[in-house]
């Protein structure tokens, strides 16, 4: 080797050893110098959080038998996150391989539905996507086997409601939570219930009221994932999670499905019946409410409204179509009836107006009325005429017999007197009555959307209907007098306030809810007591002569065509019929009443939507219910949904006849339940 | 006794003479380097494709020892007469892989011969080495210029038909390779230089010429380049994956086969190019540190061998292969630790390669044979 090249190697030989000085001088750098920054980016990098949805508490009745429950099912699940690195073709691929995949185990799906989904779930969802549920076990290990990327099966709690549409009001519905948005608002203030896009959400009813209560905490896993996303394994739990809690209803599930059952039975009667020759509008009579309460606490006993619709529908996401079919149907089954349907209360409204006039000094109890069918306004240009349904004259009545025969004329005068008096028995005393007796306002039942009804008054119909609407005239005021006008109120609101006549001035928060259950122990984690609304006793006087009015109306009344056969004697109803009148349509029918006589124990109230005379129609509902609730039929075992229904009515209870008390046999509907075998059940 | 005598003897002594001068700690080394590179590759690739590509390796590694030996017994002299023949097959192989080839990760420079694929840049580098060396020693013509000329034609004739290849990371060995050769056989200084700056500028413009695929301009440019470019931020997540790696290694790594990055494949092409990167995360700075000091040791032995040669042919060999190895471990660990721009280099004897460890080991025997032949015949200088 030349001098040259010599020299020259060991400059080589230097430059290179610098090389290896730099290389060896960024090692030292990042790995020891910055090296636990980096180990925390490795760390991130590598593992995720994930929740794992608890199982939702049950929704149970007052017997313990579960109206919502859940239970597990295998599902396929779509990750977005692993199949975005995939070209479109590719994609379209997996797509194709799972929809054949699905279509083999029967779950007819379509590669565009896949596609759909995952167009979907790409804004960003974090949790896979259900692509199909309830797939068998030989599914999921061909689902293992053939490793479709993007795609697993998975155990996931889903919602049951075991009796389908009954209760399906009250216990209402979940659904998804559909967007990162909202789960982020569900999130503020409420972390450890951590809400992912796909979580199940009560919607309505129950559901929805007490969401917090019923879902569970989500269990907080760290996991270990690779470059693909997939999961390796767990590193931590987080947070453990817990189940729901259970909430158990006051109602009994058997009385619920006899309440609707009685009210679609009669709901078809009112349809057969033909309406009255000069009335104008056909029965229709898809609708109505049936509503009993428990009066010496408030209790709901039975809370019916139909039609109904079966939440199961709502289980795994409903459809667009299907919703938008379910709430654009025009007997709206998916509205609560019984809280949110506002009706003028009619006739069942009097006793309030009796009450004012009676306490106010305006009428005393055997003060006569010489009912002439029709009421005539003193110097009056317009409007002046009122007359009684079909202008029948009743003659002289009192305000036993004003009940007893739902005598307008009688009220008429009342409304009209009050008016041109006002100042001297208050300014609006029918209002207030109406007031104290909890209309136009929430009855408090923990139940979402509760409608409020109204109490009209001078005041509030400017606040209601603007500067320019007509101002309030004795007209109103006789309206108001029959619960007509602008009066309105819920089924649930009419039901509480014959369960204030029948307590005697104390009016209880409807109470729907009992207690809520600890998910794993079963330990009652929260009481929900009984919380009395308004606690004055009822003036004695005014309150026995409205109350010996409402028993005379299923004996002799309004009422008694509907309780012919009832054994009154031995269980006396006191209530009213109504009759409402609603522009364009049939008559609204209602019935409210309360009973057994003078230790009642139960409030009914019914109203059937466009179904007519509320003694042809109502009063039917309330009297059948009665005997359910009386304990003169045996309440039948509500179905199961897919069940064949039981019979509604069965043979008497034997023990009662056995009993030697007086049962007018002979009245009961003997149509029903001939056939039928009353040991059966239980 | 003479015939009989002195024939044993002539027999013998050569062969104990080559035995006795063979470099054994060179081969001491490269020894111990191979199987870090299978535990590494091993580590990368299990739990994927099984021992597939490890058991290839090995495969790799048994034919790569012999190509050695079989080289080393080989007078390196006695190249200097094949030497067309090994241009030919250079240039063959070049041009054939071009309209045969098969193209992977974007480059066309594959053969794949029975499930075996084998990349002619890599054997270039051989032709390169043993043509620059003869030119700058050929008996033909003292004067500097012409030899300078006649190393560039040869230079040039193989870039150029590796760029075709779209071979970028080779043209850049061969470059060094080049560079180190003429350097040594003495082109004056001012010479080199001049190249060093046309070969940047002659970059410059193969960069912004729009001749070079998006993925390799963006490789070159992530490290520099604009951060919202998809391209750009592919390419440098590579990178960032594996310096987060390396990082995470810490002083003695997170222990073989226990590296979360390299396990989890967040650090791509881990058995190739990013090699070290799993070697750093595992065993940490002491075994990244002593893997780089093997390599070091490895150069070293072959810088010692060219000073050992008998002729100047025997020394540019030696400074060939010392460059392309240099220049090789530079890049592949450099990009690893974030401090070159990623380009396809295989770090030698350990990425997986087998077309890479085969040259990487003929390379050797290459070294070997200068070693052992060195006391035989006369310096042609």
């Amino acid at each position: 080797m030349n001098e040259v090249a010599g020299r020259r190697t060991g400059v080589l030989a230097f430059v290179s050893i610098a090389l290896l000085i730099v290389l060896v001088s960024r090692l030292w750098f990042l790995q020891v110098m910055t090296a636990p920054e980096y180990q925390q980016t490795a760390t991130a990098n590598r593992t995720r959080d994930i929740y794992l949805e608890s199982p939702r508490g049950r929704i149970l009745d007052a017997q313990g038998r579960v109206l919502a429950g859940r239970r597990e099912s295998l599902v396929v699940t779509l990750d977005w996150t692993q199949l975005r690195d995939l070209d479109s073709e590719e994609r379209s691929e997996v797509f194709g391989s799972v929809a054949a995949e699905l279509n083999l185990a029967g779950l007819k799906t379509k590669r565009g539905d896949l596609a759909d989904t995952y167009g979907r779930a790409s804004d960003g969802s974090l949790k896979p996507v259900v692509v199909a549920e309830d797939v068998d076990e030989a599914t999921w290990v061909s689902f293992s086997e053939r490793n479709f990327p993007g795609f697993d099966v998975e155990r996931r709690w889903v919602r049951t409601y075991p009796y389908g549409e009954i209760g399906a009001h009250i216990i209402g519905y979940t659904r998804t939570v559909a967007s990162q948005e909202l789960a982020n608002e569900l999130n503020v203030g409420n972390p450890l219930q951590y809400y992912l896009p796909g979580d199940e959400l009560g919607a309505t009813g129950i559901e929805r009221l007490f969401e917090s209560t019923l879902r569970g905490i989500p269990e907080k896993r760290r996991v270990e994932i690779d470059a693909q996303n997939r999961i390796i394994r767990t590193a931590e739990i987080l947070q453990e999670g817990e189940p729901g809690q259970d909430i158990v209803l006051s109602i009994d599930i058997d009385l619920q499905w006899t309440a609707e059952q009685i009210l679609a039975e009669e709901l078809a009667d009112a349809r057969a019946r033909e309406a009255c020759d000069t009335c104008e509008f056909a029965h229709v009579a898809e609708a109505g409410s049936l509503v009993a309460l428990d009066v010496n606490d408030g209790s709901v006993v039975a809370l019916a409204s139909v039609p109904s619709y079966d939440p199961s529908d709502f289980i795994f996401g409903i459809s667009a179509d299907q919703f938008a079919f379910l709430r654009d149907r025009p007997d709206q089954p998916l509205f609560d009836r019984s809280i949110r349907g506002l009706y003028p209360a009619g006739s069942t409204f009097k006793p309030i107006t009796a009450y004012a006039a009676l306490t106010s000094g305006l009428r005393t109890e055997w003060e006569i009325w010489e009912d002439e069918g029709v009421y005539l306004i003193e110097d009056c240009t317009a409007g002046c005429r009122f007359q009684n349904a079909g202008a029948a004259v009743m003659g002289p009545v009192d305000m036993r017999e004003s009940l007893e025969r739902s005598s307008d004329t009688y009220y008429f005068a009342i409304g009209d007197e009050f008016w041109q008096n006002t100042g001297s028995y208050g300014d609006t005393p029918i209002q207030d009555a109406a007031r104290a007796f909890g209309l136009g306002e929430a009855s408090g039942i923990l139940l979402p959307d509760e409608g409020v009804g109204r109490v009209p008054d001078a005041e509030n119909r400017i606040e209601e209907f603007g500067t320019g609407s007509r101002p309030w005239t004795t007209g109103d005021n006789i309206n108001l007098s029959i619960g007509q006008g602008d009066l309105l109120v819920s089924p649930l609101q009419l039901a509480n306030l014959y369960a204030m006549l029948a307590t005697g001035g104390t009016r209880y928060q409807p109470r729907i809810v009992d207690v809520a259950l600890d998910g794993e122990t079963g330990e009652v984690t929260n009481e929900f007591r009984v919380i009395v609304a308004h606690d004055e006793p009822l003036e004695p006087t005014a309150l026995n002569a409205i109350r010996d009015g409402l028993f005379r109306v299923p004996r002799t009344g309004t009422g008694q065509d509907a309780f012919a056969g009832f054994p009154l004697d031995r269980f006396p109803i006191a209530g009213k019929t109504g009759t409402a009148e609603v522009a364009n349509k049939a008559d609204f029918a209602l019935f409210a009443g309360f009973g057994p006589g003078l230790t009642p124990q139960y409030s009914v109230a019914a109203v059937l939507e466009e179904a007519g005379f509320g003694g042809d129609a109502a009063a039917p509902a309330v009297r059948r219910l009665f005997e359910y609730l009386l304990g003169v039929r045996e309440t039948p075992t509500a179905p199961l949904a897919g069940e064949e229904p039981p019979p509604l009515e069965p043979e008497p209870q034997p023990e009662e006849t056995a009993a030697g008390e007086t049962v007018d046999e002979a009245g009961l509907d003997q149509a029903a339940g001939a056939g039928a075998d009353s040991g059966a059940d239980q | 006794m003479t015939a009989i005598a002195t024939w044993p003897r002539l027999r013998r002594e050569p062969a104990t003479a080559k035995l006795g001068s063979v470099d054994w700690s060179l081969i001491l080394f490269v020894l111990l380097q191979i199987p870090v590179g299978l535990l590494a590759i091993y580590s990368a690739t299990r739990g994927e494709v099984g021992l597939g590509q490890v058991s290839r390796q090995i495969v790799f590694v048994g034919v790569g020892l012999v190509a050695l030996a079989v080289v080393s017994a080989i007078d390196y002299q006695h190249l200097r007469h094949f030497l067309g023949l090994i241009q030919l097959a250079t240039v063959t192989m070049l041009v054939l892989v071009l309209l045969i080839g098969v193209e992977r990760s974007g480059t066309r420079g594959w053969f794949v011969i029975a499930g075996i694929s084998l990349q002619p840049a890599e054997f270039a580098k051989i032709g390169l080495i043993l043509s620059l060396a003869a030119v700058f020693t050929g008996r033909t013509g003292n004067a500097e210029a012409p030899r300078f000329t006649a190393g560039l034609s040869i230079l040039a004739a193989v870039v150029l038909l590796v760029l075709l290849e779209r071979e970028t990371g080779s043209v850049l060995v061969y470059c060094f390779i080049a560079l180190g050769i003429f350097y040594i056989a003495g082109v004056p200084v001012r010479w080199v230089l001049l190249l060093i700056v046309s070969g940047v500028a002659a970059f410059s413009v193969v960069l912004t010429s729009g001749m070079l695929e998006d993925y390799q301009q963006a490789r070159l440019t992530s490290f520099i380049g604009d951060p919202s470019d998809p391209v750009v931020r592919e390419q440098s997540y590579n990178q960032r994956q594996s310096v987060t790696a390396v990082g995470s290694g810490g002083l003695t790594g997170a222990g073989i086969f226990e590296g979360p990055q390299t396990q989890l494949d967040f650090v791509p092409a881990q058995e190739t190019d990013f090699i070290f990167t799993v070697i750093a995360e595992e065993t940490g700075f002491v075994g990244a540190v002593t893997v780089l000091g093997i390599q070091a040791l490895i150069m070293g032995r072959i810088l010692r061998a060219s000073r050992l040669s008998r002729d100047g042919f025997g020394t540019l060999i030696c400074v060939g292969v010392f460059m392309m190895l240099l220049i090789q471990t530079f890049q592949n660990v450099g990009m690893a630790l974030k401090l070159m721009p990623i380009t396809g280099i295989p770090l030698p004897f350990v990425s997986y390669g087998g077309s890479s460890l085969l040259t990487s080991l003929v390379a050797v025997g290459l070294v070997q044979s200068v070693v052992i032949h060195r006391h035989r015949g006369t310096p042609d200088e």
